[in-house]
């Protein structure tokens, strides 16, 4: 018997991904992990899965696969209006295939990246303690290959009876026998475990025009001056087309120059002054005054470059960069960013570190109650 | 708080909701550069628990902890001056300055056997200086007043830093090169440098473990890896172990191939110039530049693309 899904066609991107590669930045590599936190963990959540069990992230739908056995799957995130064997089904939600059965996901209207799991998750290479696949290090040969038509992925061996998962063969067990597995008899055995369970799953694509995104001031933040701050804060940002994984790039609505000019003059004599500070206190050499050194950047930094467009820096950003950083953009809103498309609008609004650890600490707790 | 505040030399902040960013002043220093290791270290030892992952660059540390087990187990407050204490002590044995005051005083030399550290091996990387395999070898000297023969020999009589590790796995950044073969970086980075190109820009230098994108210049090339996959886990350093989130929380595991880098954070370096024939006795595979190499165009990842394929 065969347990994987073949893919049929492919035209968006498709990779597996499950919460990072959660070490590994001391060695250079990025983070990685799925885009948006939320629809992942809630795919999973539905599926009764443990947190971190890996799922396909689609960006931008356009694929369609095979089932080649039974296996239970959950759609979230961007709504692809998806389709089993041309029948439609519904988004945020449990369904299952039988072998055969064909899953067609189109381009959503709204939203970027969708998460298709299934129980127990995809089987793939472990590497640096994490499933996902980084496209820009697909080229050294650590994960399996790039997802594309007529690939097949892997369901974990877990999630049929003859795998070697204990954990998981108890709670098979407890639903249907292992002989008779794929008759009747325990597909439907299989199917009340999910019976009646909640489909309405709170989803997070934001609709409004524009999307505010909270952030947590850096030192450079307070060293501009009020109005910049005020500036920067009722600016309308627009994703740029060069957004990708790695970080987003922004673009001012009213392409007003002046706003960014006032902003980037105002960050140098903060950074400046905070260097001087940093300079009288220790035994800098004159040639070593103009060095601007590169540090570790977090998850959600706001680096602004010299021409004043901020770049928001995503799971799969480098480990150490040297622009001036203003603040960073809650991670809980970044799940939220990471849905947006290019031209969509954006604002920022500050928010303190208490609050925003609140809000990220309510966040897991939601997915918590799953044992 | 109160503990770190004695460190007046430490710049401490909170750049995100489970991120700890400790900043050294403005230099490029092996003196407070190992200060940041030890600190590094010791956080990572004493806290294993609660860190997932931290990184060190020239003049700052930043730390990445479980917020989550952190409100659990200790409360916040509780280990930020956790972490204070563990990196006023780190400070104390180099830095005799702490409780005076005196603000002129640098962090001293620090021997890592005080902490309980294993010192780090200097290693020694081959590199083959000829022409074909430098080049910008023939402009770095052009531009540095200098025959190639002082670049090289400029290039492999210093003993050099690894200060931190980014850009691409393995790629370490190493400091600081003699003031006369200081330029700024390539005015247009190669589309293509090559595995083991020996490289330099303003006061660094390095190796690029792998084939990628860079704007550095040339002068060399090594046949030594810049890491290795796999080993032995139970040889590892705890802190090298992989971590990753099994129920709800993460856990440090080892049973699965381990990325090690050749050079680590802290440590030292010489380069030491070997002939052509050497160079392909150890494994080396000279590339050449080529036009056809600087035309190969990059994998794009952009969203765009796939918006308007569709």
């Amino acid at each position: 018997m065969k347990y994987f899904l073949t893919v049929l066609k492919a035209n968006g991107l498709c990779s597996i991904q499950d919460l990072g590669r959660i070490n590994a930045q001391h060695l250079g590599f990025s983070a990685g992990g799925a885009a948006d936190e939320h629809a992942f963990l809630a795919a999973n959540f539905l599926l009764k899965n443990k947190q971190n069990d890996a799922a396909l992230e689609i960006t931008l739908g356009q694929i369609s696969f095979r089932a080649e056995c039974f296996c239970t799957i959950a759609i979230t995130g961007a709504d692809c209006n998806a389709t089993i064997n041309d029948k439609p089904i519904k988004n945020w939600q449990v369904h299952q295939l039988t072998s055969g059965d064909v899953l067609l996901l189109h381009q959503p209207r709204n939203g970027l990246h969708s998460y298709l799991g299934v129980v127990n998750g995809f089987e793939a290479k472990m590497w640096l303690g994490s499933r996902s696949q980084t496209l820009s290090e697909m080229s050294l040969g650590y994960y399996g290959d790039k997802i594309t038509q007529g690939s097949l992925i892997k369901l974990s061996a877990q999630c049929h009876p003859d795998g070697q998962g204990d954990k998981a063969l108890k709670t098979m067990d407890r639903n249907f026998s292992h002989n008779q597995y794929g008759n009747q008899v325990s597909i439907k055995k299989f199917e009340n475990f999910y019976q009646n369970f909640e489909t309405n799953f709170p989803h997070n694509i934001s609709h409004n025009k524009i999307l505010v995104i909270r952030f947590i001031p850096h030192k450079l933040w307070n060293g501009i001056s009020k109005t910049n701050q005020q500036q920067f804060c009722s600016t309308v940002y627009r994703v740029s087309v060069d957004s990708n994984r790695m970080g987003y790039r922004l673009v001012n609505e009213a392409n007003d120059f002046e706003i960014s000019d006032h902003l980037i003059m105002s960050l140098l004599q903060s950074e400046k002054e905070s260097k001087n500070e940093a300079e009288n206190t220790g035994n800098s050499t004159n040639s070593e005054k103009t060095a601007k050194l590169s540090k570790p950047v977090n998850y959600g930094a706001i680096q602004i470059p010299e021409n004043g467009q901020p770049i928001i820096l995503m799971k799969e950003r480098q480990t150490i960069g040297g622009y001036p950083v203003l603040g960073s953009v809650i991670q809980t809103d970044l799940f939220r960013l990471s849905q947006k498309r290019p031209g969509e609008q954006i604002r920022f609004e500050p928010l303190s570190l208490e609050k925003a650890q609140q809000q990220l600490l309510a966040f897991y707790q939601r997915f918590r109650i799953n044992a | 708080m109160t503990q770190l505040d004695s460190l007046y030399f430490i710049d401490i902040s909170y750049p995100s909701e489970n991120s700890i960013l400790l900043e050294w002043p403005e230099k490029i220093c092996v003196k407070q550069h190992r200060q940041i290791i030890a600190c590094q270290q010791q956080v990572n030892r004493l806290l294993a628990e609660f860190i997932i992952d931290s990184i060190a660059s020239y003049n700052s540390l930043m730390i990445y902890y479980s917020l989550e087990k952190v409100v659990e187990k200790v409360t916040l407050k509780k280990f930020v001056s956790l972490m204070g204490e563990i990196i006023v002590d780190v400070c104390k044995l180099s830095t005799n300055s702490i409780i005076s005051g005196d603000k002129s005083a640098e962090p001293g030399p620090l021997e890592p056997d005080q902490l309980d550290i294993e010192p780090l091996k200097i290693i020694e990387i081959p590199v083959y200086y000829g022409e074909d395999a430098g080049w910008d070898l023939q402009r770095v000297a052009e531009q540095s007043a200098l025959t190639i023969e002082e670049v090289i020999e400029l290039h492999s009589q210093t003993t050099y830093r690894a200060y931190a590790l980014g850009f691409t796995p393995g790629f370490c950044y190493l400091a600081s090169i003699n003031e006369k073969l200081r330029h700024a970086r390539r005015q247009s980075p190669r589309v293509v440098v090559p595995k083991g190109a020996v490289a330099i820009a303003e006061k660094q230098t390095a190796i690029y473990p792998n084939k990628s994108p860079g704007g550095w210049h040339i002068i060399g090339q090594t046949p030594m890896a810049m890491y290795k996959t796999g080993g032995d886990p139970s040889l590892l350093h705890p802190s090298e172990l992989n971590r990753t989130f099994v129920d709800d929380s993460f856990v440090v595991q080892n049973h699965e191939p381990s990325f090690i880098p050749t050079i680590a954070v802290g440590q030292e370096i010489r380069f030491k110039a070997i002939s052509y024939q050497e160079f392909c006795r150890l494994g080396g595979v000279l590339v050449i530049e080529s036009k056809s190499l600087e035309n190969e165009p990059p994998e794009n990842q952009s969203l765009t693309n796939k918006l308007q394929a569709s």
